[in-house]
């Protein structure tokens, strides 16, 4: 299937980064290039591009300055700005996420990374426009929007919303609309191993939100730095980006809240985990009591087709002797005497090999309590 | 002002390589350049590799006696050590050029520039270093 080229403008002020750029994207892309965020901006006039890749430093407006410009503009604030910089500082990241970038790249950049991550921006476009869509058409956020609702409404909400709640995504929507409810800007990431999505009010998984939760989620169960708040739990992370530190009142307020929604969420994982886990165990049980009858089933035939099989070895055995017993001239006496003697020992030897009827019952029962168990 | 040493170095395979294990040689410079915050260019042609590392004059020393030591290289000669108050080509940790570059990109293998792109790049390159690499693309 023949996919758009998408336009890049990348903005570096480096000559060299300049060419670099045009080398990785320059096949793949429609890709313009730009000294200066000046420039860009007033290319923008003419032609809205599909992603940005800006370097940080740049003269004059920074890389940071364009990005909060082009987010702040409902015309090109769908448009996902990937940074590039040297700065690896968790300090460097969150600038770039305040002002809405989606990705933040270390510089100097292994290519085939950087090529992956941009060409995934594909993805991320599609799903942000899918998930805000639902956020905007969901129930619960109109409801909380149209109202005038008290912090309590939000988490009984919450509760009603969880009990609904069939996955771990529906579990972070509904956490993330109780963030609005509350008027609080932020993003919720759930874990359960194998498995983890972290969902914000501009998309799912966006990498620099990944990023920054990523490495606030080991700082204690709850952080508070500058206006940002982090509530850690085992299967869940939930950033705050706007607590009104400058009210201190309602900021306990608010951090009360987000800390019972918090718990909330993760009982309901837990009790979701776990029963996932119960299921599994008892799917687990069923498969083993049904190889069990499978097994005892194939003994039983087994045991059948073989006792058989040696009543008629017996047989041909003592046919065999009985001919070569007529040739050596004895009398019938001898003949039959030989006879029995050999059918007796025959006999006794398949005794020793066959488990005895005590067996056949013992099969015959287990049999029937399998079939009993699994119907 | 950090200062960043340029190190421009060629050698050949010991043996003949196929180009899987190019490929494989390619990912690992690229990979160990990344994790030590290096950058630098490299390229195969007509038999040797001509590669450039820059970086912190630590890091670069210590790659570079890494390479010299690894026996899939042999006739290692370094044609020039420099200093600059910053990296030519800070944006990578390692860009790549062979003549046998795929039509287009392959999964799991690394990404090849094209003649012109790193023409353009070798272009920019400051003159001790550009030259370097400006005479092994020309020559076959």
């Amino acid at each position: 299937m023949h996919r758009t080229r998408l336009v890049m403008f990348a903005v570096d002020a480096d000559v060299a980064s300049r060419a670099v750029m045009s080398a990785i994207f320059g096949e793949d892309f429609g890709l313009e290039m730009f000294e200066s965020a000046e420039q860009c901006l007033s290319r923008m006039k003419e032609q809205t591009p599909d992603v940005l890749v800006l370097d940080v430093t740049l003269p004059g407006m920074n890389g940071l300055d364009l990005c909060d410009c082009v987010k702040r503009d409902p015309a090109y604030a769908h448009i996902p700005v990937v940074f590039v910089s040297s700065d690896d500082s968790l300090d460097s990241r969150l600038r770039g996420y305040d002002v809405g970038g989606d990705d933040f790249i270390l510089k100097p950049f292994a290519i085939d990374e950087v090529r992956r991550r941009v060409a995934a921006l594909r993805g991320y476009i599609e799903t942000a426009a899918a998930l805000r869509w639902r956020l905007e058409s969901s129930e619960h956020l109109s409801a909380l929007l149209m109202s005038n609702i008290d912090e309590y409404e939000v988490l009984l909400r919450l509760m009603k919303s969880l009990n609904e709640c069939e996955d771990l995504d529906s579990v972070g929507a509904a956490l993330l609309s109780t963030l609005e409810g509350l008027g609080l800007d932020g993003a919720v990431q759930i874990r359960e191993r194998g498995y983890e999505v972290t969902i914000g009010q501009q998309g799912r998984d966006r990498p620099l939100e990944v990023a920054v939760i990523n490495q606030v989620r080991e700082l204690g169960r709850v952080f508070d730095f500058s206006r940002r708040s982090v509530y850690n739990f085992d299967r869940l992370t939930i950033l705050v980006n706007n607590m009104p530190i400058d009210d201190q009142a309602n900021w306990a307020y608010l951090r009360d809240r987000v800390i019972i929604a918090a718990e909330l969420a993760d009982a309901k994982l837990h009790s979701m985990i776990a029963s996932k886990s119960l299921s599994k165990a008892q799917k687990g049980a069923d498969d083993v009591l049904a190889g069990i009858r499978r097994t005892v089933r194939t003994l039983m035939h087994r045991r059948g087709a073989a006792r058989k099989s040696a009543e008629l070895k017996k047989r041909e055995l003592l046919d065999d002797v009985l001919v070569s017993l007529t040739g050596l001239g004895l009398s019938d006496q001898m003949e039959s005497h030989l006879q029995d003697l050999i059918e007796h020992h025959v006999s006794a030897i398949l005794e020793t090999m066959d488990t005895g009827e005590a067996s056949t019952t013992m099969l015959d029962y287990l049999g029937d309590r399998l079939e009993r168990m699994l119907s | 002002m950090m200062t960043v040493k340029q190190l421009v170095y060629r050698s050949r395979p010991t043996n003949t390589m196929s180009a899987g294990e190019v490929f494989e040689l390619v990912r690992r410079c690229q990979s160990n350049n990344w994790r030590q915050g290096i950058s630098g260019l490299l390229i195969y042609r007509g038999g040797y590799f001509l590669q450039m590392i820059e970086g912190d004059p630590s890091s670069v020393d210590g790659l570079y006696d890494r390479i010299s030591k690894d026996s899939r290289h042999t006739e290692i000669v370094v044609l020039g050590e420099f200093e600059a108050e910053a990296a030519c080509l800070p944006t990578w940790a390692m860009g790549y050029f062979c003549p046998d570059r795929p039509k287009t990109p392959v999964k799991g293998q690394p990404f090849v520039l094209s003649l012109e792109s790193v023409k353009r790049i070798v272009g920019i390159l400051p003159p001790p270093i550009g030259q370097f690499f400006s005479e092994a693309l020309d020559h076959a």
